[in-house]
């Protein structure tokens, strides 16, 4: 059944379109050490809110412009007529661990020191946006998909129980999903970081997050797969694998499982969205992602100064746009797929 | 048993006159032919039943007489509607507009839907009125009349009733009074009792006859029915796959039909005391029906 | 009608309870009390501190001290906020309203560009419109509502054609009573169509799938064969029918409201419900926070439960089914 949505998918352009641009993020993800000149914690002073160095065909390679700063109070820099630096590919930078466990040294494009290449300008310490950028990556696109299996799996275990079994467990559960769902969500979320945070060291914020992501988000899903479940509970090859004395639970995983996979994989593609924004919206309120870690939400956080509304920092704002793209991608991704695999939808183009 | 197609017009030029009507469906690339070049003609004061089976092609005649039907590229009608003088087919939507409703009414199959769930019946048939007869000193009077005229007791009080709470007879007869609250020269029935109890159905084909009878009215019944046909309409044609297969005399063509189909059809009315027998089915018409089909696949 | 409205609010009482509970118990999670932090503090007098840790049981189980905050809140008192020095309730009654009138206020927004914008592209379906309308909608969705928060405050920084935050300016308490209103209704364009914005797409999305679902209903072709015009078919009709299930959206809607109020207030320096309970959450004012969380939870309560009954009032097949 994957193979039939993915074969329809890459057959609409705007679907394989998605997917390309999804699959080119999460490479540049996974390769964020690489593909970064800098550290994200690299700070250099001297370049705080530098603009995005130009970069000059010299020879036939790539230069970058030298600046100098001429007023540091209101971060103006003037470009040094003449003066450029070789961008060298592949050269070796600050050491790193690829993905955590391999240490290597190279890095795809770097300069001489102490020049700096910043493609996309730097912060209020000097920091490079653009590898800041690529390691909030990680942190940010990462969260939505662990986020989406926990909620999924919980929303299954408990809509399925409660549409199979009905009854007790059918009353218990949907009143515990109004319960959540009484709340608005940022409320329940502030307030559950508030009670958990205490409990963790800052680095370890990222799993506080997930953990209460999860925990909300599992409600609305919990109940769509119950009323799915209850209509499934009907169907004659359901009742044979009763008669046949199958567990509940083999039932529910072997029979319930592959009909709601659809409307799943739907349901996940549409929530990632809310759980990128949902860890934005925390990092951006200094609640979730914290220093020294990097998330677009923290940077965003660092951008709300009057300094780069008045000075016109463009560039700080580049995170608002990765969020951006990332979000409605995975929108338009998930109702092409809504379109694929519900054909009622694709009776009435 | 040669077949016998009565394309042409019928017997007198009426008040409304059909010519060489064909409706084509366009859908997933492929185009249906639903009606294919009927022509019929409806006398003053007269009715006229189109009788067939489902997917005859009867209800979108009906529904292509005031183009109700949905507009090109999905649905293409041709031919030629004729109406005092005007081919309704071609004319301005404006003008189109002023005969529908006040020269030529509709009632349809399922009054349930056809009838607007958030409105009283009274907005409704007022809205009717209000269109084509903005001087009516008194519409309440009128629909309170018009109400009692089609048999709803206390008028009064179900004028403002909504159409949810209204049984299914009740409802198509707020229909009826709603497709006459103009007095309309032509009405056109569209299974007008298909979706009713059978003593209902008796009740509502009764209220017809009468309302035609005092008003003087033409009616366009379209019906997969032959057993209320009889008894009501004076002319009959018979549609099978888009094309009329009989047409005449209603009397006539119930007591020698001509058409094999036609008597097929007046086989399958169940006849108290009968015993009950074998209904004829379509397999002697075999060889008619793919020579058709594939007329229809491959030709115009 | 009444014992529907008797029903839902009787619903609603045990829902409220076991929300009071949940919030109290997370603050109860969080290491310390209460008044930790207020302890700290140098200009807090020592009867300030003795006198709430004897109103609210500080020094039993988290059960008594919810049995007590409960018996308090009873009453009207929802504690003392230490960052204020005022009764949480007069802050609540201070900052309530605001957010009240911007949320009301971006949901009619919403609405009046969703709705028009989300039958113009059901009636031209497919169409140029069609598809602008709904890169639009996909964009509105997808923009973090508080980096469009900051997209505005730049705007009104670079531009100075709104004020960069707040809700009244400098000299609002001298201003005649209809200049206040015009300062008022000043401060407020921007936050409303920051806060709008994601709602107007999901309205429209709604729109115009309803709509499309009632173009082909039968009493619109009933309706044309009585000869009514096009215009009244699609604007009176179908519309009529169709936008029922906007007015049961808005539950959802206000939801999303007042997270993202949170969010907006903050960067745009709002004095709203959102602002405090950030604050409040922030420098440990611990009894706003319940306080607030708790108003949030009964404002999209009562939120939904109007809904629901504007839903009955609107469809005659709900209202009168009562009988």
């Amino acid at each position: 059944m994957l193979k039939y949505v993915f074969q329809e998918l890459v057959h609409r352009p705007l679907g394989a379109g998605c997917l390309v641009l999804l699959g080119l993020m999460y490479a540049c993800t996974l390769f964020s050490q690489f593909l970064a000149p800098y550290q994200p914690t690299d700070q250099d002073l001297e370049k705080a809110y530098h603009p995005p160095t130009r970069i000059v065909l010299k020879n036939w390679r790539p230069h970058i412009q030298v600046y100098e700063q001429v007023d540091p109070a209101s971060a103006r820099y003037k470009a040094v007529e003449g003066e450029t630096v070789p961008l060298r590919f592949f050269a070796p930078g600050e050491e790193y661990r690829f993905w955590g466990l391999i240490p290597a040294k190279m890095r795809l494009f770097q300069v001489q020191k102490p020049h700096r290449v910043y493609l996309l300008g730097s912060d209020s310490t000097g920091r490079d946006v653009f590898s800041r950028l690529l390691y909030g990556a990680q942190v940010s696109l990462s969260i939505g998909f662990i986020g989406i299996c926990i909620t999924m799996t919980l929303g299954f275990v408990v809509g399925g129980v409660a549409g199979y079994f009905g009854g007790r467990a059918d009353f218990l559960a949907m009143r515990l999903v109004e319960f959540v769902i009484a709340i608005p969500s940022l409320y329940l979320l502030i307030a559950l970081r508030g009670a958990l945070a205490e409990y963790f060291e800052p680095e370890q914020m990222y799993v506080v997050i997930v953990i209460i992501l999860s925990l909300i988000g599992w409600a609305g899903a919990a109940r769509i797969i119950r009323g799915m479940a209850l209509s499934l509970r009907q169907r004659p090859f359901v009742l044979a694998a009763e008669v046949m004395g199958q567990s509940s639970w083999k039932i529910l995983v072997r029979h319930f499982l592959p009909n709601l996979a659809s409307y799943l994989l739907v349901a996940a593609t549409l929530s990632i969205p809310a759980y990128i924004l949902a860890e934005a919206a925390l990092s951006f309120l200094g609640l979730g992602i914290q220093e020294p870690g990097t998330s677009w939400g923290l940077m965003l956080k660092q951008a709300q100064e009057l300094k780069v509304f008045t000075l016109n920092l463009w560039w700080l704002f580049t995170p608002g746009a990765a969020i951006f793209i990332t979000v409605i991608t995975f929108n338009v991704l998930g109702d092409v797929l809504r379109d694929v695999v519900d054909p009622r939808q694709q009776m009435g183009r | 048993m040669s077949i016998q197609r009565h394309q042409s017009a019928s017997p007198e030029p009426g008040i409304l006159e059909v010519r060489n009507l064909c409706v084509d469906f366009h859908a997933h690339g492929q185009v249906c032919r639903a009606v294919d070049h009927i022509s019929l003609g409806i006398a003053q004061g007269q009715v006229l039943a189109v009788v067939g089976e489902s997917g005859s092609g009867k209800s979108v005649t009906g529904l292509a007489l005031t183009r109700l039907l949905p507009p090109p590229p999905g649905c293409r009608v041709q031919g030629e509607v004729l109406y005092q003088g005007r081919n309704l087919l071609t004319c301005a939507p404006k003008e189109l507009r002023k005969y529908r409703g006040r020269h030529i009414a509709y009632v349809f199959q399922e009054p349930g839907t056809a009838l607007n769930p958030v409105f009283s019946i009274e907005y409704q048939i007022a809205e009717a009125i209000k269109l084509h007869r903005p001087q009516t000193k008194n519409p309440r009077r009128e629909i309170i009349e018009a109400l009692d005229m089609v048999g709803i007791d206390q008028p009064e009080k179900r004028i403002g009733n909504y159409p949810h709470q209204l049984s299914g007879g009740m409802q198509q007869r707020v229909m009826i009074a709603m497709a006459l609250a103009c007095r309309p020269r032509i009405l056109v029935a569209d299974e007008p009792t298909t979706a009713l109890d059978v003593t209902i159905q008796a009740q509502i084909m009764a209220l017809l006859k009468d309302v035609q009878e005092q008003m003087g009215m033409s009616i366009l019944l379209i019906t997969h029915n032959f057993g209320i046909v009889s008894g009501f309409a004076d002319q009959v044609a018979v549609m099978r796959q888009g094309r009329i297969v009989e047409q005449g005399a209603c009397a006539r063509v119930l007591s020698q039909p001509e058409h094999v189909y036609t008597r097929a059809l007046i086989e399958c009315i169940p006849v108290l005391g009968r015993k009950a027998h074998r209904l004829p089915s379509i397999e002697s018409l075999q060889s008619e029906t793919a020579e058709e089909m594939t007329g229809h696949e491959h030709g115009k | 009608m009444l014992s529907f409205l008797i029903r839902r609010i009787a619903a609603a009482v045990p829902l409220l309870f076991g929300i009071s509970v949940l919030v109290f118990l997370l603050m109860a999670i969080a290491p310390g009390d209460f008044l930790d932090v207020a302890r700290t503090q140098q200009d807090i007098p020592e009867e300030y501190i003795e006198r709430m840790e004897e109103e609210f049981a500080l020094d039993q189980p988290w059960y008594a001290r919810y049995a007590s905050w409960l018996g308090n809140v009873v009453q009207g008192n929802f504690g003392e906020s230490w960052i204020y020095r005022i009764p949480v309730a007069d802050l609540l009654k201070q900052r309530i309203p605001a957010t009240l009138v911007l949320s009301a206020l971006s949901i009619l927004f919403a609405l009046c560009i969703a709705i028009p914008l989300g039958v113009l592209a059901a009636i031209f379906k497919d169409s140029i419109f069609d598809r602008l309308s709904s890169m639009f909608a996909y964009a509105a969705l997808s923009i973090p509502e508080f980096f469009l928060a900051l997209l505005a405050v730049m705007f009104a920084a670079n531009t100075g054609l709104f004020p960069v935050g707040g809700l009244t300016s400098m000299d609002h308490e001298f201003m005649p009573f209809w200049s206040r209103m015009v300062d008022y209704a000043h401060h407020l364009v921007l936050p409303t169509l920051v806060l709008g914005m994601g709602s107007v797409a999901s309205y429209m999305r709604i729109m115009r799938a309803n709509f499309l679902d009632y173009i082909r209903a039968d009493f619109v072709t009933t309706a044309r064969a009585k000869g009514v015009g096009e215009g009244r078919v699609m604007f009176v009709h179908v519309l009529r029918n169709a936008i029922n299930p906007l007015v049961s959206a808005s539950g959802f809607i206000l939801a999303s409201l007042l997270s993202g109020s949170i969010l907006v207030e903050n960067v745009m320096n709002y004095p709203g419900l959102g602002q405090l309970i950030f604050e409040a959450l922030m420098r440990q004012d611990e009894f706003v926070v319940v306080a607030a969380v708790l108003m949030g939870c009964i404002m999209l309560m009562l939120g939904n439960l109007i809904a629901d009954l504007l839903l009955a009032w609107f469809d005659p097949r709900i209202r009168l089914d009562k009988n």
